[in-house]
């Protein structure tokens, strides 16, 4: 479980930072941060389909939702599970993120040891 | 009946009079003006002949049911384009002894009012939100890099008082955004069903949430719904009510006093009551009487609290058209008097 890739997707680069630092404390060992949906995408096209996903909402470029549709819009990595973690505890979006059949769960910030179990358990791979 | 006439004659609102066959009878002063019209032109007229285009409209086959008998004809919801420009008007057509009574009032600019201030509020309600949001996401980060910094002793010694103060600060800070993005979220919920509650069953779930408090305390609670023991309305927000004036109640107890909270029930014309009195510390109403209710108002700062309580409390009682009624004493205790509104 340890080497599967993940892959931190936050405008805020200190909640990448924070989210990478509880990650490595459990071990995992491959893990890329980006800054934007559209940088995202830009991994998924070149071919790295990373297995678990950290996915903020609110983004610039492109934010969460709009990565979303486009990974289905271009069949891009069916398999890639994803975690939603966002600083929003508002019903509307968590309903919009149900609707992705790729994402897994829904996480407040900040993300801690519990949390990633918890997705962890809820991962396919 | 000269007294009746000068009433229409001088209504702001439109009024005429119809007879059966929809031929004008009797029309006000201010009728004429907006027409542009005067009395000889239009007694006598029929209403297609006065309304331009009110046969596209279902108005004609309105007036004609309520001329058949038919129940009084009221809309808030009639648009008109007329000469003068496009207008909303609230119409009421009923049957008088001389003939159809068609009572018309222009509404145009409430109703624009209305639609600013539903605007104004969706507007204040997003920046709320934005607000408390944008400020919860960079205090996560630091409440997280807080604890990393503990948890890498990072701080000299000397500087250790600063730290905690910053880590006070941090706490106090959350606290509030805490409540702040609770009480939003519960603001943009839609409002939730009405439901025939037993009071005695609401009260006994709160009841068993709060145990380990009351039982802590040693809070004796009498309980008599008798007298109304059933209300319509919604569960969540009942329970949320008690839940609130409860948890306040336990909160502001007097420290050398056995806890009692006696809560009852009442029924009147208007509807139903919910009477919450305890023996509490009590707060000093003269200095602050209106404020009580405002979000993150603290009456007491040695007990710690988020000032969200009663705020809520209130808001939930308000938005079913109720009121809250609040007598306190120092060191007696205090007595909330809830009015649910209108059933």
């Amino acid at each position: 479980m340890n080497d599967i890739n993940i892959l931190l997707v936050d405008d805020d680069f200190i909640v990448n930072f924070l989210s990478e630092k509880v990650l490595k404390n459990m071990d995992f060992k491959n893990i890329t941060a980006v800054t934007d949906g559209k940088q995202a995408l830009d991994i998924l096209k070149k071919g790295n389909c990373p297995d678990l996903v950290f996915l903020d909402i609110n983004m610039p470029v492109m934010d969460g939702f709009s990565f979303l549709t486009q990974i289905v819009k271009e069949i891009l990595c069916l398999q890639m599970n994803v975690a939603i973690l966002t600083s929003s505890n508002r019903q509307k979006e968590k309903d919009m993120a149900s609707q992705f059949d790729n994402v897994i769960d829904y996480i407040e910030k900040p993300l801690n040891q519990s949390k990633v179990r918890e997705v962890l358990r809820k991962i396919t791979l | 009946m000269k007294i009746l006439r000068d009433f229409i004659e001088n209504s702001p609102d439109l009024i005429s009079i119809y007879d059966e066959k929809l031929n004008l009878l009797e029309i006000n002063q201010v009728s004429l003006q907006i027409m542009k019209k005067s009395r000889k032109q239009t007694i006598g007229k029929n209403i297609k002949t006065l309304i331009e285009g009110i046969e596209k409209t279902d108005l004609l086959k309105k007036y004609n049911a309520v001329i058949n008998g038919a129940n009084p004809f009221i809309s808030e919801d009639v648009s008109q384009t007329v000469k003068f420009g496009k207008k909303q008007f609230s119409v009421r057509a009923f049957m008088t002894d001389e003939g159809l009574a068609i009572v018309t009032r222009d509404i145009s600019e409430l109703k624009k009012a209305e639609q600013q201030l539903i605007k104004t509020n969706q507007r204040l309600e997003e920046l709320a939100y934005i607000a408390a949001h944008d400020i919860k996401a960079p205090l996560t980060n630091l409440q997280s890099l807080i604890q990393l910094i503990v948890a890498s002793d990072g701080i000299k010694k000397e500087s250790k008082g600063l730290f905690d103060m910053l880590i006070t600060s941090v706490d106090i800070m959350e606290n509030t955004v805490y409540a702040l993005n609770n009480v939003i979220a519960m603001q943009e919920s839609h409002l939730p069903n009405n439901e025939y509650l037993k009071f005695r069953e609401v009260f006994n779930t709160v009841k068993e949430s709060l145990a380990t408090q009351i039982n802590e305390a040693n809070v004796i609670i009498r309980a008599d719904f008798t007298k109304a023991p059933d209300i319509y309305y919604p569960q969540l927000y009942l329970q949320s009510i008690l839940q609130n004036l409860m948890t306040n109640s336990i909160k502001y107890r007097q420290p050398n006093k056995v806890p009692l909270i006696e809560i009852h029930t009442l029924k009147k014309d208007d509807g139903s009551y919910l009477i919450i009195k305890d023996n509490g510390i009590g707060m000093d109403l003269d200095s602050s009487k209106d404020s009580i209710f405002r979000l993150f108002k603290r009456m007491h700062t040695h007990i710690k609290g988020g000032g969200v309580g009663l705020y809520v409390v209130n808001s939930l009682v308000e938005s079913y058209g109720g009121n809250i009624e609040v007598t306190s004493e120092i060191n007696k205790g205090t007595t909330f008097k809830i009015y649910f509104g209108d059933e």
